[in-house]
């Protein structure tokens, strides 16, 4: 009854005298507990820190944050090191496509807000200096980013492992590059131009949408991180790159998001 | 009150009855329009709802512990009609509908020029204009023409316009005034409009619905329809004390 | 009364119950002990035992065994929320607010309908889903089984924030007597959410109870969770599919559940942002919803852009189980399922295209409101398409009235109520009036009890067997079934009708003129609580005490030839595990028959089209005599008097023209020649009468009432009885020349074909 591709899912412990395996792994368990941790450390520091030790949600929201970066890592080791099956590569891209139009409605909501308050008065507050240096170069950053990881996966592909390695290492490096540029463009805003998240009607698009963007790119360069990890030890071939073709549809995918932020927020606040 | 607590009876006990039952004479143009589209929808929805049920009851009655059962047979020239005649009824549904919306009561909007803030002063009508807004649990009546301002309770002439135009102070409200056929939700910032000609003197109810926190229950008040000469004492009345 | 005492209270009862019994049960169903003390060994033997178990339970990721996790989740989930409806109905026995505060009860209806909406129904059609989606698509596993388990283990967190204003008050009310109020201000401060499930800014940004932020970081939670479930079932169906299982053979259950996720992976995402933003909102002066930014309607598009396809998600799977179930009863296979497909999408699509139709009253563009209304009219299509087939299906069948069946005859029953009341919800004027009444209420519970809730008991009841090798008590759960239609329908027919004459919901104060029906609900809902505790009994005690079940084929469906995949893998189990050996039905009979012709006057030969066009013209030949013929009988009551003429310009104001008789005249000649003979044609099979002119009559006489009622114009006395006589008598003509015109062109056709 079991198929081959079955067993690879799953550690399998044969029961006595039935052909049927039964499927554990401890690893769902400890990611939820981290991700519960963390969103009830999240909870109690919003809930206010007048009512609640500030120990309390700071333990949580860390230990949560181990708690499920270990458990990702545990699983990853299970799935893919103890056993690779590649016919199961369509199924992981199917997942990871389905992930990204489920990601698409997430950011629709913002870009929604935007419409609302872009079809009022403009500006509606004064506007920062949006269109400077720094947007160009971080948008050229995620750009070649995304062509290194191309040419990486490119290289895996035709069986050249150094330059596999080197590509996905440069994007990593690219991917950090990124978000430190947006750390200065926050860093400079808040403090030069005195616009915060709390500075009106724009300064919510453009906290909130960049925002989430940011939180995609840094969950973008764990995940990165992760495959650059297992690269070095050789996890990867030509037929066996199932992970790098999803980590490189998510990627894409937020380039290409970015690409629609600059064109939409920065752009088009300051044209029209 | 006495009579909506005897149909409120009678209603519970026959679904029915109380459905079919001539629907009382409208206090309003509002209440009318309204009560004759749903009198209309209830024609043709209420025989069709039926006529399924009885179907329903009448198939298991029919074909329980069965003898003489047959197989399943595709019929797609059956299901296409019956989807075409559920269309054709649908489209009356709406239709009906959609003519009943355009009434001025019903949808202010449709007089001026389509948008819902060109209220007070702009109207280009002669209707008595009310001004009401509301907070945290209750409602100040403004009359702009008197300038007095009155709480949780509406006062109002029979057979004219009227026009309210409403305001929040913090969250949303609603006014619904079940008699006269009137509900407007009250957006915080925005300023709404309704209209509605009474055409029945009397007193009725005034509420709250839409949920505005701990009070919302409590948020009710009357609604005093009184005919001219009475409205205009009471106007006058109002301004000298 | 102390609310957080009374419900945890309640629920503590209700586990110590459930859990007293099991232990109970289940030491009785296990070897007799010799009466003496248990030994020390035992009892090692016992934990040992627990250890195991619960190890097991925590770590598994096979299907079925996260299937039952996710289903006794969301039975709690059901219980509590439960609760928390008996206690809304307790408040509502008598006018004032004098059992509980207006802000506990708004409290009280706010966590149980996001208890219910979130944390119940999805969870136990996850559950169903998980368990036996792979069995029947043949697949050995969920594509991501420990994506899967994730997904479990996320909710429970979810709801235990989501709710925790509970604990945290009860926490506080034991607590105070101890510790100084300083020192526990986190325990007095929280306390369950008050704004509405709905959440509307600005009442919920402003509201300062604390737990609005713990709700909301937990629906965010179970949102994630939510997306994970349906990414893993949308790659379930597409990749895992046994092979000769396709597109056009799978069964209607995985059909229903792909679209319900492919419905979820777009919608849940989205709140999942706008929660996002309402949090943004409250703690850090964003301006997503305030006025000056983009303002409350916002959070109302954001909302219900879910919140419409949320209810949808929830609906699909309990039309999918009815489909499943109600053929193994009636011993045909469904009827239409191409078209219950189409249906499914039908409905999966345009649940996305009628969001505003919850906003009709806030003043939005009037176009903008038009439009949605139409699509929420459209929406009617596809679930009519679904009932005529069910009904269809149940027509010349073999039905055996188990609960199983009495409850999707039930869930048929009130879905046709709730749903017709949702049709006159969509029509703008009449929303006017019912928007924010009671009447919404007893319109979405028709549905959320009268069809979701009904289709997972039946489904409990249907897989039983499967799931633990035994039976339940059959009567008693026929019983419980006929208990839980007439408790719902009883309260929220009555919760329809007090919306009807204008009782706005949300209110812990009413006028008193509702009192008494406002009790009958109040009892009706205990009756259903009654119900929900007699189906907990049954399963529960079967688990140890249902007599075994002897056959691979419980329900006898190789008798008609509907063993699927999921008997078939519980047949080779029993084989395995106990030697039975397969069941041999007695007798035979096929359940589908491709080739046959349709009974159905329409007479199945030829193409679609060939026929749709032969029986349009058959039918406005029929219609066109029999129209004639009843002017006969209308023209003398006109002459006589006692019919008025004017009444036929109604027709004419009734779509909207203006009322002139002469117009009217000419819409009835069209609705005679058109409507009606397409209606006779497609029920004529299923009225009564052998021969097709007694059919005609029938027709005839059912029509002809609504005739009555509608161009009645106060006649009294001897001209009512004239005019009800004239009426009558005309519409037999019409149906007597409908039908025998039918009879001669049908023959006709014969002839000619057999000539031919
Ligand atoms: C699973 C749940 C479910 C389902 C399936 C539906 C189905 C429908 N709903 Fe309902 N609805 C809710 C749950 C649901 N609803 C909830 C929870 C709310 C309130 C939220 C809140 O405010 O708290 C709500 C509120 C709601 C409103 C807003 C009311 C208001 O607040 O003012 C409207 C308005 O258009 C509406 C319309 C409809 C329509 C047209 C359908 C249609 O899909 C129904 C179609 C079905 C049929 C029509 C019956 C079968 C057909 C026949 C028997 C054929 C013959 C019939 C005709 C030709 C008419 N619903
Ligand atoms: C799936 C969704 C779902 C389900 C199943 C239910 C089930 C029930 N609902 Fe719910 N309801 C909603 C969704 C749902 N509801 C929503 C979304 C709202 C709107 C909230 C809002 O306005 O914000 C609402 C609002 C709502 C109101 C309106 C409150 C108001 O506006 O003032 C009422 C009032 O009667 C009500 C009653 C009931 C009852 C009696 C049941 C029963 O069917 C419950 C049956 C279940 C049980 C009974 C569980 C088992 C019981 C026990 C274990 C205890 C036994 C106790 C005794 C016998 C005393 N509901
Ligand atoms: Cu104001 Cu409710
Ligand atoms: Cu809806």
């Amino acid at each position: 009854m079991v198929r081959p591709a079955e067993c690879g899912r799953v550690t399998t412990v044969e029961h006595a005298g039935h052909g049927e395996g039964e499927h554990t792994s401890r690893w769902p368990l400890v990611t939820a507990v981290g991700a519960a941790a963390l969103y009830v450390g999240a909870g109690l520091a919003l809930v206010g820190l007048d009512l609640v030790p500030a120990v309390l949600p700071a333990v949580l929201v860390g230990g949560g944050a181990l708690g499920f970066v270990g458990g990702l890592a545990g699983w990853f080791a299970e799935a893919f090191l103890v056993d690779y099956w590649d016919e199961r590569e369509d199924v992981y891209t199917g997942g990871m496509v389905l992930f990204l139009v489920s990601d698409v409605s997430t950011f629709l909501a913002g870009f929604v807000y935007y419409g609302f308050i872009r079809i009022g008065a403009w500006p509606p507050t004064e506007l920062p200096p949006l269109l400077g240096s720094l947007v160009v170069v971080n948008t050229l950053i995620l750009v070649a980013s995304s062509l290194t990881l191309h040419y990486g996966h490119g290289a895996l592909e035709a069986g050249n492992r150094r330059g596999f390695l080197a590509g996905l290492g440069v994007t990593t490096l690219l991917g950090v590059v990124f978000l430190g540029g947006q750390a200065l463009e926050y860093y400079e805003f808040v403090t030069h131009e005195h616009f915060t998240l709390a500075g009106g009607a724009f300064a919510t698009a453009f906290y909130g949408l960049t925002g989430l963007h940011g939180l995609h790119v840094t969950l973008g360069v764990v995940l990165l991180g992760i495959t650059l990890g297992r690269a070095l030890r050789g996890s990867f071939g030509p037929e066996r790159d199932t992970s790098i073709r999803t980590v490189s549809l998510y990627w894409h995918f937020v380039d290409v998001v970015w690409i629609l932020l600059v064109v939409v927020l920065y752009v088009g606040a300051v044209v029209g | 009150m006495k009579r909506t607590r005897w149909l409120v009876r009678l209603g519970a006990l026959a679904l029915v009855a109380s459905l079919f039952a001539t629907p009382a004479a409208a206090q309003s143009v509002n209440r009318a329009a309204i009560d004759e589209l749903n009198t209309q929808l209830l024609y043709v929805a209420l025989p069709l709802a039926l006529f399924v049920e009885v179907t329903l009851v009448y198939a298991i009655y029919r074909f329980r512990n069965n003898d003489d059962p047959s197989p399943t047979v595709d019929d797609p020239a059956l299901e296409i009609t019956w989807t075409a005649a559920t269309a054709v009824i649908l489209v009356f549904v709406g239709v009906s509908a959609y003519f009943t919306m355009a009434n001025p009561y019903l949808t202010p909007a449709t007089m001026d020029d389509g948008s819902a803030s060109a209220a007070a002063a702009d109207a280009p009508t002669d209707d008595v204009v009310i001004e009401i807004e509301a907070y945290q649990w209750g409602w100040a009546v403004h009359y702009p023409d008197a300038d007095v301002t009155v709480r949780d309770r509406i006062v109002i002439p029979v057979d004219r316009d009227v026009r309210f135009v409403l305001t929040s102070r913090d969250v949303i409200h609603s006014i619904y005034v079940p008699s006269l056929g009137i509900k407007q939700d009250i957006i915080p910032g925005t300023e709404g409009v309704a209209r509605t000609r009474a055409t029945e003197t009397g007193e009725y109810r005034l509420y709250c619905a839409e949920l505005c926190g701990d009070g919302h229950a409590r948020m009710d008040g009357q609604v005093a329809v009184l005919n001219g000469s009475a409205y205009g004492a009471w106007v006058e009345e109002q301004a000298e004390g | 009364m102390n609310r957080a005492l009374v419900e945890v209270g309640a629920l503590g009862l209700l586990a110590a119950s459930v859990l007293l019994l099991w232990l109970r049960l289940r030491r009785s169903a296990g070897p007799q002990s010799d009466g003496g003390y248990p030994t020390r060994e035992r009892i090692r033997f016992e934990l040992e035992h627990l250890r195991s178990q619960l190890g097991r339970w925590l770590t598994t990721t096979d299907h079925r065994e996260v299937g039952i996790l996710y289903i006794v989740f969301g039975t709690v989930a059901g219980l509590w929320g439960g609760v928390d409806a008996m206690m809304l109905r307790t408040e509502l026995l008598t006018p004032p607010a004098d059992i509980w505060t207006p802000e506990t009860y708004n409290a009280l209806f706010t966590t149980h309908g996001i208890t219910m909406l979130i944390f119940f129904v999805l969870p136990v059609f996850f559950g169903v889903g998980n368990y036996f989606l792979p069995l029947l698509i043949g697949a050995d596993d969920m594509a991501f089984p420990r994506v899967n388990a994730l997904g479990f283990w996320l909710l429970p967190p979810a709801l235990l924030l989501a709710r925790a204003g509970l604990f945290v008050q009860v926490g506080g009310q034991l607590l105070s007597p101890v510790f100084p109020q300083e020192t526990i201000r986190f325990f007095l401060t929280l306390r369950e959410v008050s704004v509405g499930w709905t959440l509307y800014a600005p009442l919920s940004v402003q509201t300062a109870n604390p737990q609005v932020d713990l709700l909301l970081i937990g629906l965010h939670l179970s949102g994630v969770a939510t997306t994970l479930g349906a990414i893993n079932f949308i790659v379930t169906v597409l990749y895992e599919r046994a092979e000769d299982v396709t597109w056009a053979n799978l069964d209607i259950f995985s059909w229903n559940m792909l679209v319900t996720s492919g419905l979820a992976l777009f919608a849940f995402p989205l709140l999942g942002s706008a929660i996002l933003m309402l949090l943004l909102d409250r703690n850090f002066g964003t301006t997503f919803f305030a006025v000056e930014g983009g303002g409350p309607i916002l959070w109302q598009h954001l909302f219900w852009f879910w919140g419409h396809p949320e209810v949808y998600i929830l609906f699909l799977p309990a039309t999918g189980l009815l489909s499943t179930i109600l053929p193994k009863f009636v011993g045909r296979r469904l009827f239409g399922y191409k078209f219950i497909v189409y249906s499914t999408l039908g409905l999966g699509v345009l649940s996305f295209a009628v969001w505003a139709h919850h906003m009709f009253t806030t003043g939005i563009d009037p176009g903008v409101r038009a439009s949605f209304m139409a699509n929420s009219i459209v929406i009617a299509v596809p679930s009519a398409i679904k009932v005529f087939n069910w009904l269809t299906t149940m027509w010349d069948g073999d039905i055996r009235t188990t609960a199983p069946f009495i409850l999707a005859a039930g869930s048929i029953g009130t879905f046709i109520v709730g749903g017709v009341t949702g049709v006159f919800l969509a029509v703008i004027p009449v929303d006017i009036l019912y928007h924010g009444t009671y009447y919404v209420v007893g319109h979405f519970h028709l549905i959320v009890v009268g069809i979701i809730p009904f289709m997972m008991i039946a489904a409990s009841y249907y897989w039983y067997p499967l799931l633990t090798g035994r039976w339940y008590d059959r009567r008693l759960a026929q019983f419980q079934s006929v208990l839980l239609i007439f408790g719902s329908t009883v309260t929220f027919t009555t919760l329809l009708i007090i919306g009807g004459f204008g009782l706005p919901r949300r209110q812990a104060i009413y006028p008193p003129e509702y009192q008494f029906a406002s009790q009958i609900a109040t009892v009706g809902a205990y009756v259903i609580g009654l119900a929900a505790l007699l189906w907990l009994y049954n399963v529960v005690a079967s688990y140890w005490r249902g007599d075994p079940v002897q056959s691979t084929d419980p329900w006898d469906l190789k008798a008609t030839g509907q063993f699927t995949r999921e008997w078939q893998w519980f047949e080779d189990r029993m084989v395995e595990k106990y030697d039975l050996t397969p069941a041999q039905p007695a007798s035979v009979r096929p359940a589908y028959d491709p080739e046959g012709e349709p009974a159905g006057a329409l007479g199945g030969v030829g193409s679609v089209a060939e026929t749709v066009s032969r029986n349009a013209g058959m039918a406005a030949a029929g219609g066109f005599v029999g129209t004639v013929l009843m002017s006969g009988g209308l023209g003398t009551a006109i002459l006589i008097g006692v019919l008025d003429p004017a009444s036929f310009g109604e027709i004419a104001e009734l779509v909207g023209l203006p009322a002139s008789p002469l117009i009217g005249a000419a819409l009835f000649l069209v609705g005679g020649t058109v409507t009606w003979p397409l209606v006779f044609l497609a029920f004529q099979e299923y009225l009564p009468g052998r021969l097709l002119f007694e059919t005609g009559l029938v027709f005839a006489t059912l029509i002809s009432t609504g005739f009555v009622v509608a161009f009645y114009t106060g006649q009294s006395g001897l001209a009512l009885i004239g005019y009800v006589a004239f009426v009558v008598v005309a519409h037999w003509a019409y149906g007597l020349g409908l039908s025998v015109t039918f009879q001669y062109l049908r023959r006709r056709q014969r002839a000619r074909r057999e000539v031919g």
